[in-house]
């Protein structure tokens, strides 16, 4: 979810618009704190990469970090969502879900 | 907005017990950032109240991250050594002046001595060891310590030897107990916070 969101921000993803960015897409409320361990682990990985903002006032003169998706982590990506709708074919998820 | 709106006090203590995390100034500045456009729309009060939750969600967040556990770890470490090796200096001590010509209050003041040297050094070695998070390491070391003590107090039924004496006798035990639990917090603190400094001076210089 963290990679998906990075992408759909382009060069403005930084924890406060990727925060958001999970509340309005997935309906989920991280805390800050959560998605920093989140994207530290993605960056070890090499799946994101990270710079530098300047600081600001308004942010006590803290600077953004803002992140972006590796060729690696689009890599990953995709094959992740082949293996999905793979798993997906031919199962009727109304089905399943009316049944449960 | 008011320009003198802050985040609340408290909450950004306890953000600080994190302040090692290399990520820290990027979760303090998303959260100040945010606090800022919430009490600018909303008002203060309701900005202040969220940034109370976040800190507490974000603590719990943090808390998860192994350095932080390794902190913990550390800290309860501290005690358990502090409190194996306390007890067998005792019993060496108390034999060893089993002989001796009787001396009124040399024991605690050697017993005293004896648990400011080990916590000086568990502080200074352990806050050189979890380099960045020693202000949560101090705090866990109060913590847990305090904890032992009251399980100890409750447990051993010390209580009530208090209780038996004399109001004054009782009064000066109590007051004695106290300042031997200071002085074994305070030099937790005080060594840490030097080595703290220490390691911070170096850093700087490197």
């Amino acid at each position: 979810m963290l990679l998906l969101a990075t992408i759909r921000l382009g060069e403005g993803a930084y924890g406060v618009t990727i925060r958001a960015e999970l509340l309005r897409t997935a309906r989920k409320d991280v805390a800050v704190g959560a998605i920093y361990t989140g994207l530290g682990r993605l960056e070890r990985s090499g799946l994101v990469e990270s710079w530098l903002g300047e600081p600001t006032a308004e942010r006590g003169g803290r600077a953004k970090r803002f992140y972006r998706v590796t060729a690696k982590g689009l890599e990953v990506l995709h094959h992740k969502r082949r293996a999905m709708e793979g798993l997906l074919e031919g199962l009727d998820l109304t089905g399943e879900v009316a049944h449960g | 907005m008011d320009k003198t709106t802050k985040p609340p006090h408290g909450a950004t203590l306890l953000l600080n017990l994190f302040a090692g995390e290399s990520d820290f100034p990027q979760i303090e500045g998303d959260l100040r950032e945010e606090f800022y456009q919430l009490a600018s729309q909303s008002g203060p009060e309701p900005a202040r109240k969220w940034y109370r939750r976040e800190a507490w969600r974000n603590a719990r967040a943090l808390i998860r991250r192994p350095s932080v556990i390794n902190a913990l770890v550390g800290a309860a470490f501290c005690v358990a050594v502090f409190r194996l090796v306390t007890p067998l200096f005792f019993r060496w001590l108390r034999f060893e002046l089993a002989s001796a010509p009787r001396t009124p209050g040399l024991g605690f003041l050697l017993i005293t001595l004896f648990e400011i040297a080990t916590v000086l050094i568990l502080g200074a070695v352990m806050s050189r060891v979890l380099k960045g998070r020693e202000s949560l390491l101090r705090l866990t070391f109060t913590l847990f310590y305090l904890l032992t003590t009251a399980k100890f107090i409750i447990f051993s039924r010390i209580y009530a030897v208090w209780l038996s004496e004399p109001w004054h006798f009782a009064a000066i035990h109590s007051a004695m107990d106290q300042l031997g639990l200071l002085c074994v917090v305070a030099s937790f603190w005080i060594s840490s916070l030097k080595m703290e400094r220490l390691t911070g001076v170096a850093g700087r210089e490197r």
